[in-house]
């Protein structure tokens, strides 16, 4: 094991890259719900 | 220094630790029955539809298990096998899982309503009370035949399917419940003998705990009987074809002769590492599949 996989990760490097993760899974679920609102609209008018 | 200043400040809780609330691995058998229900039902149904209606039973499992998460934190920190899961090793407050449960579970009743009727809806609705409120809170702590009650919740799926398929409940998507309802004691004892000392230490009434082993053996042989008739019955009553009653009475019988050997096969060696329940448990996955695609595959040969 070298020096680099011993050092601890840095607290606040961490909390940033968890609230990332995060807001970007947030995103991606608002953006799926907008296209699957947009997709069953069209499917019940349609149909 | 404060003694506060000390103390590191906990992180945010990861987006993967609310990903597992949701049981990803219990919710690929929810997707694929709720899918067998909507693919054999005897109507073509809309794609963006029908795969909403799957969204939704996901979605309605997630919350559901979410929300027994948040009930179970306590008894789950007791056990080996669920101690890791983000509440009981302090990765998230309680607060957030239970909000998290209450939103996946509101959003996924409103869309599959708006979507597939409120029929479905109102189905999944009940499925998410039963499974949070009547299994988990109520019955689960109280008797040794809470898992009888809890398949309830796991056999709802492919009802909501079928229903999200043709607006109505008839006599299939019963049978398609009952046939869920009555595999899963048989299913869950059988992992039950072998993993009983975790659910002792949890405070669990699991049927082997309570009743013994002898008494738990016979009684999934009873519910192995029971099922064979049942699983038959779609055929019997000609609401499915030949290619289903075949696979139906082949799995049923490899089924019961599994349950046959758990329940009166008795060695030393054989109770030392539970052989028998090990295979009845594996097995009684594949049955289900197996069970529920050749439903899906009669029904595409009978076009």
């Amino acid at each position: 094991m070298n020096q680099m996989d011993q050092t601890p990760p840095d607290p606040e490097a961490e909390r940033k890259r968890i609230i990332k993760g995060r807001n970007n899974a947030l995103a991606l679920l608002l953006f799926a719900l907008v296209v699957l609102f947009f997709f069953i609209t069209i499917s019940k008018r349609v149909g | 220094m404060s003694t506060a200043s000390a103390q590191p400040i906990p992180l945010p809780t990861d987006w993967r630790d609310f990903l597992s609330l949701t049981k990803p691995r219990v919710m690929s058998l929810v997707i694929f029955t709720g899918l067998c229900g909507l693919l054999a039902a005897p109507v073509s149904v809309d794609p963006i539809l029908g795969f909403t209606a799957i969204l939704c039973i996901a979605l309605g499992a997630g919350g559901s298990a979410a929300l027994n998460q948040w009930w179970e934190a306590d008894l789950d920190a007791k056990m080996k096998r669920t101690a890791n899961r983000p509440l009981p090793a302090g990765r998230m407050e309680r607060s957030s899982a239970r909000d998290f449960g209450v939103i996946l579970s509101v959003l996924s009743v409103l869309i599959l309503g708006l979507a597939c009727g409120w029929l479905a809806a109102g189905v999944l609705a009940f499925s998410i009370f039963y499974y949070a409120v009547i299994y988990t809170i109520w019955l689960k702590p109280r008797t040794p035949q809470n898992i009888v009650i809890g398949g309830g919740a796991g056999a709802f799926p492919p009802m909501i399917g079928w229903i999200a398929a043709t607006g109505e409940i008839t006599l299939m998507p019963v049978l398609l419940f009952a046939i869920i309802f009555f595999w899963t004691p048989p299913h869950f004892w059988a992992l039950a003998l072998f993993v009983e000392t975790d659910y002792a230490a949890a405070g669990i009434p699991m049927m082997p705990v309570v009743a013994g082993h002898q008494s738990t053996r016979r009684q999934i042989l009873v519910y192995a009987v029971l099922l064979l008739p049942i699983a038959l019955a779609p055929f019997l009553l000609g609401l499915a074809g030949w290619f289903y009653g075949i696979s139906a009475l082949l799995l049923g019988a490899m089924f019961l002769l599994l349950s046959l050997k758990v329940a009166t096969f008795r060695t030393a060696q054989n109770d030392a590492d539970m052989r028998a329940e090990r295979r009845l448990f594996a097995f009684s996955v594949l049955y289900l599949f197996a069970l529920f695609a050749a439903l899906v595959a009669d029904r595409f040969i009978a076009g």
